[in-house]
């Protein structure tokens, strides 16, 4: 009872924090709502029991990783707050493709078939399931995060500096 | 063996036998909910009163130091200075600055102080005295500690103020720069003990011996970077009062000054614990201590705040006897020294568990 509750008020706070960054005209309150955001996915690990992945979350993006935006928010032109301009210009086919999209992921989820009840997920099954049975994509993904980087570093650079 | 949550039933059970209700015809959840209110709030009051103390403590201290008797009027040896100088400090008037930006600036403090009340709730005392004792409560309770460069960074932008900016960043640099050797430390006390629980760190440093002995490097290296991380004095750039007025806090005054101040020196507080905690063998007594000593209850939580208080008394010794670093020096000491140290002091680690010496 009390988790579904927990469940429901988290994920209502965290659509907020998300709505809040898309909609912020300020860049420093995008940050604020960014870091709201990683706490709140940080206490719905915790609620469902996997509580070492909801604190290192915390510890990671809650501590670190919005500090580093705050410093990337402070090197950018800080003329933005004055310009009026709208980000949504077509508001009715945007709530056309949310509703469907919505529609198709409710009917995915309600279809598939979830463990009723929640197991403990602590450091040991963690490690050993990261390191173990998933090695592979664990890998996998750290090069296709790689990759972005690398990616990114060449977008950004000039054609001269190459 | 006396713990806090079987007092605070006793209490909580005394309370409804005066109020004439028998606690069995509640339903089951009344008592369980009225205990842990009780808990919360014998903890609170207990950190509070644990970091008037410490302020203190610093203060004689201080006045000692500069060859001085410091507050003595109010109170006997000036104890009930602190107290006197909040009243005043909540009776005065808050003043939000026109152009700072309102939400974020009222936002900010809330965030400091509530992100280091949270880290004090993983925080234990003593064999019973304690919250929760959660398996990875050293992880929580660091994780809660770092969050603290956040809040610091929004509360100097949104003043609107170029001092509160600068301080602002200095100490989210800061705070970064200096949470790498002090978790690299942690992570050496963590590979001695094999666990994450502090509880369980305490129990193995009674069987084997203080991790100070071995790991000496790592406590030196955890002291100057909890330094940094609560801002004392050779680390105070991001306030310093020649320079930024009072930095990242300028702006904040009444009780959100009186808060920010108490949020200072809480963390100094639950710096020290967590010294204690993870170097000096935490709340356990010698073994060569007579059976009064240790026996009676409350002994161990005695013991444990005799060693903060100690840790603390020598972190104000620092700051009297030190003078503030420069920009330039404190990225060179934490990048350069107490970097390549804390390695050291990992290596150290690993080679006194694969040799078997140390557990």
């Amino acid at each position: 009872m009390i988790t579904d509750l927990l469940l429901l008020l988290l994920s209502f706070f965290a659509i907020f924090f998300a709505v809040g960054v898309l909609y912020s005209r300020e860049v420093v309150h995008v940050v604020i709502y960014i870091a709201g955001l990683f706490i709140d996915l940080g206490g719905l690990y915790i609620v469902l029991s996997s509580p070492y992945v909801g604190a290192v979350q915390i510890f990671v993006y809650g501590g670190a990783v919005t500090v580093l935006l705050m410093f990337g928010v402070m090197l950018t032109k800080r003329t933005i707050k004055e310009k009026k301009e709208k980000i949504v210009t077509q508001f009715d086919y945007a709530v056309i493709v949310a509703l469907l999209v919505s529609l198709y992921v409710g009917a995915l989820f309600s279809y598939t078939n979830y463990p009723t009840e929640l197991y403990y997920i602590g450091y040991y099954s963690l490690s050993n399931n990261m390191f173990g049975t998933y090695i592979g994509t664990f890998v996998l993904l750290g090069i296709v995060i790689m990759a972005a980087v690398i990616g990114g570093v060449y977008i950004v650079k000039e054609e001269d500096q190459l | 063996m006396i713990t806090v949550y079987s007092e605070s039933k006793d209490i909580v059970l005394y309370i409804l036998n005066l109020l004439h209700i028998t606690a069995s015809t509640l339903p089951w959840y009344v008592v369980p909910t009225l205990t842990s209110i009780v808990v919360i709030i014998i903890a609170f009051l207990f950190t509070v009163l644990n970091t008037v103390m410490v302020i203190w403590v610093e203060r004689k201290f201080l006045g000692r130091f500069m060859d001085r008797r410091a507050a003595m009027h109010v109170g006997y040896a000036g104890l009930l200075q602190n107290f006197a100088d909040g009243i005043k400090l909540m009776r005065k008037e808050f003043i939000i600055p026109s152009s700072s930006d309102k939400p974020a600036f009222l936002l900010s403090p809330l965030l400091y102080i509530s992100t280091t009340l949270l880290a004090i709730a993983f925080l234990p005392l003593s064999w019973g005295f304690y919250l929760n004792n959660i398996s990875f409560s050293l992880i929580l309770v660091t994780a809660f500690f770092s969050l603290a460069p956040l809040s610091i960074f929004i509360g100097g932008w949104a003043s609107n103020n170029k001092y509160t900016l600068i301080g602002g960043m200095r100490s989210a640099a800061q705070m970064i720069a200096y949470e790498i050797p002090m978790i690299l430390t942690i992570i050496s006390v963590i590979i001695l003990a094999g666990s994450l629980n502090l509880t369980q760190i305490v129990t193995a440093q009674y069987k084997t011996g203080w991790y100070i002995l071995p790991l000496f490097i790592g406590f030196i290296v955890f002291c100057v970077s909890i330094l940094a991380e609560v801002e004392r004095i050779p680390f105070d750039l991001p306030e310093a009062e020649a320079e930024l007025v009072e930095g990242w806090g300028t702006e904040y005054g009444g009780v959100y000054f009186a808060f920010l101040m108490l949020t200072d020196y809480l963390r100094g507080y639950v710096g020290s614990a967590l010294a204690v905690l993870l170097f000096l063998g935490g709340w356990t007594m010698p073994t060569y201590f007579p059976a009064y000593l240790t026996a009676f209850p409350l002994a161990g939580l005695i013991w444990f705040l005799i060693k903060v208080y100690i840790v603390f008394i020598i972190f104000v010794w620092v700051r009297a006897s030190l003078p503030r670093v420069r920009i330039d020096q404190l990225l060179s000491i934490g990048w350069k020294k107490l970097l390549p140290l804390a390695v050291i002091n990992l290596l150290i680690a690993i080679a006194v568990v694969s040799v078997g010496v140390w557990a």
